[in-house]
């Protein structure tokens, strides 16, 4: 079964498209890890002109300026930071006439992420909308803590109105968010988003992988020899998950740590320990710093991956020529970002969930459910929180698809 | 050592229209295979390759068994597929691989040690006039080169058993001629099974035969045997050319054969009776002939 193993191994390495596609899962990893870089901007005034400047450049001045207030978010340091913004606001009007760029960038910009998150839970409770800085009290910046559970309190009644299960099961997890919260500068939420994304091509490129491994043997007739060899039916299905499950494994891992080490490394290891409420919503519900964050993005990632990997060798293992497995992967692959994009209505929230594919893609994704929505799927009388579906629904799904696979190779024409 | 298999039959349904009736493809089936070579003759379409798939245990039968010495080989399983090699009719292969990597895969598919593959793969590869060419990508190789590769993987585990779906096709002359040797060589104390429509490829070298119509065994017998149904019914006449088409189309006459002569007559070799055509020559039959009568 080893020397079986290996030589299947050997064979999938050897095809031109597992090659190609390996190629590209490297190659994008580097630059999908940079390309968040080059959106940073920094814009600053000399001799009366504004000169804008990108890249790392602009990170590591963005970095300079925000520095001074890294660390622990005290309520203390909100009523310094919201302090500097009502002290400008009363000098020079609002932030979008004529106000001085220098200014801004060396009085605002450096309070810019705490003084946002101070505003976002001072939110009206019914309308939901922010108030002015000048609204604001330095008493609000001090209470700062006790306003985000009274924040998020207000946040589920407006999104989860009919669902009080789900309001109770909010308030429990945010009660295990650890306070205060940190924030070192330099974290984009670019970098985030383009993990996300990276995620989901990586995926796409497993399943190319994958799609051919069991409707190629039965496309080019290979398939009678096979099965009439000692090892050439159980055995022989188990050695070709098992292949596809190393070469998607060690993609993900080799692919991940190089966009991992290269995004990290340029916008700075330490912005990993940022609170992820100070990055996205005061109100998110997981008690993690973005390094955890990223972590569990990339686990979700990868129990996704696995799951669309075994979902594809089903496929694959059902269908008899290449074209059609190929099809169908990117069709199922994409189906639901298209359908929840598209539909965006309770069935395709549903839908999403019991896809392999679902948590990965654009806002479908388990990245952009567990930083920017309050969504909860209710099953009769029991309420889950998505993304924790995201996660559980794929991992089940895994040896279901698998045994599928075996079961419908060893049956096929007989 | 034998093959035995008992009133096996197999029906295929037309998934595409339901209404259909079930397609017997091998119906009520009962063989006794013995050691030597074996010719399953039959036109294409009458069955034989359905037979040897079932045979081979990729396809179950719709009714009754296959047993290797007296044992169900579902029962057997992979201990069946251990002792037999299977060149199917369309021999399929990853376009990737080269001729000794894909001799690699398959040994280790059929349970071969390292120690095994190395010397069982160059063995093959000269015996089969493959060794120059080992390290050529299959994909490469002409159609003959291709279907000798097909046999060499079929003789990787020195099968007892040995299932050859129309192996000759793709050949030439000499490379027909290599190969019947190579099948006389190795079936000393194996059974191998030969499937084809070319009768001259099982004629000399087969021990025993099976002629196969519209999934039936009609015939099973040794070729002297076979070919002595039918003495007394092949004929050769010598016609002048305006007579062809009459004798065409003569129903009491099946014209298995036309030779152009030199005088510009056409002498005719015939299944039928002496009477039929004046001045007509009784002629030795061949297992050909009785294919054909059977056809």
């Amino acid at each position: 079964m080893t020397r079986l193993y290996k030589e299947e191994l050997k064979r999938v390495l050897r095809t031109r498209s597992t090659l190609l596609f390996l190629a590209a899962a490297v190659i994008l990893s580097v630059f999908m890890a940079y390309a968040p870089v080059t959106y940073v901007r920094f814009t600053y005034e000399e001799n009366g002109q504004e000169i804008t400047i990108k890249g790392r450049e602009a990170l590591a001045i963005r970095k300079e300026l925000q520095s001074p207030n890294a660390g622990e978010v005290t309520p203390e340091k909100m009523a310094e930071g919201l302090h500097a913004y009502q002290k400008n606001l009363e000098i020079y009007g609002d932030f979008y006439g004529d106000f001085p760029r220098n200014v801004h960038n060396s009085e605002i910009f450096p309070w810019s992420p705490q003084v946002s998150r101070l505003r976002e839970v001072m939110a009206d409770s019914e309308s939901g909308l922010a108030p002015d800085y000048t609204e604001m009290t330095e008493e609000d910046a001090l209470n700062f803590y006790e306003r985000c559970r009274t924040h998020l309190t207000d946040l589920m009644k407006l999104e989860q109105r009919k669902n009080p299960q789900a309001q109770q099961i909010a308030a429990k997890m945010y009660d295990k968010v650890t306070m205060p919260f940190y924030y070192y500068p330099g974290y984009d939420t670019n970098m985030f988003e383009y993990e996300g994304i990276y995620l989901f091509v990586l995926m796409f490129l497993c399943v190319m992988v994958t799609a051919p491994l069991f409707s190629c043997e039965y496309q080019t007739g290979a398939d009678d020899i096979l099965r009439s060899t000692r090892h050439g039916r159980r055995n022989l299905a188990f050695v070709k998950i098992l292949s596809a499950l190393t070469i998607s494994i060690v993609m993900f891992v080799l692919c991940m740590a190089i966009f991992m080490v290269i995004s990290n490394s340029l916008f700075g290891w330490e912005c990993r320990q940022t609170s992820m409420q100070i990055l996205f919503s005061a109100a998110t519900l997981l008690g993690l710093n973005m390094g955890q964050l990223q972590n569990l993005v990339m686990l979700a990632g990868f129990i996704a991956l696995l799951a669309c990997v075994s979902f594809i060798l089903f496929v694959s293992s059902a269908c008899r020529n290449t074209t059609i497995s190929t099809g169908l992967t990117i069709a199922f692959v994409l189906f639901p970002s298209v359908f929840y994009m598209m539909i965006g209505n309770a069935l395709s929230a549903y839908l999403r969930v019991l896809f392999p594919s679902g948590a990965l893609g654009g806002s479908n994704s388990f990245s952009y459910s567990v930083t920017y929505y309050f969504e909860f799927l209710k099953f009769g009388s029991l309420t889950v929180w998505t993304p924790w579906l995201l996660m559980i629904v794929p991992a089940i799904e895994i040896p279901l698809f698998l045994w599928l696979t075996v079961r419908t190779y060893c049956r096929r024409s007989m | 050592m034998e093959i035995t298999l008992e009133h096996v039959a197999k029906h295929f349904k037309d998934k595409s229209n339901k209404n259909l009736p079930v397609k017997k493809a091998v119906a009520d089936v009962s063989l006794h295979l013995t050691p030597g070579v074996w010719g399953l003759l039959g036109a294409n379409g009458s069955g034989k390759t359905t037979l040897m798939r079932m045979i081979c245990g990729i396809m179950k039968p719709t009714s009754g068994r296959i047993c290797y010495d007296g044992v169900d080989i579902t029962q057997l399983d992979d201990a069946y597929r251990d002792i037999i090699g299977y060149l199917p009719q369309e021999f399929g292969f990853y376009p990737e691989f080269t001729v000794q990597q894909y001799l690699e895969y398959i040994s280790a598919l059929k349970g071969l040690t390292n120690v095994q593959v190395k010397n069982r793969i160059d063995e093959l590869l000269v015996r089969l006039s493959l060794d120059d060419v080992r390290r050529k990508r299959i994909i490469k190789l002409s159609g003959g080169m291709k279907r000798r590769v097909g046999i060499a993987q079929a003789l990787l585990n020195d099968p007892e058993f040995l299932v050859l779906d129309e192996p000759t096709s793709g050949l030439d002359p000499g490379e027909r001629v290599r190969f019947r040797n190579l099948l006389s060589e190795f079936a000393k104390d194996r059974i191998v099974l030969i499937s084809t429509h070319i009768v001259p490829d099982v004629e000399y070298i087969a021990t025993r035969n099976a002629i196969m119509k519209n999934g039936e065994i009609l015939l099973t017998g040794t070729t002297q045997e076979l070919v002595s149904q039918m003495h007394g019914k092949v004929f050769q006449a010598v016609i002048p050319p305006q007579e062809l088409h009459m004798w065409e189309s003569d129903p009491k006459i099946q014209i298995v054969n036309l030779r152009n002569e030199a005088d510009g007559s056409i002498c005719l070799r015939y299944l039928g009776n002496p009477t039929d055509i004046p001045e007509a020559e009784a002629q030795n039959p061949t297992l050909e002939d009785l294919y054909l009568h059977l056809k």
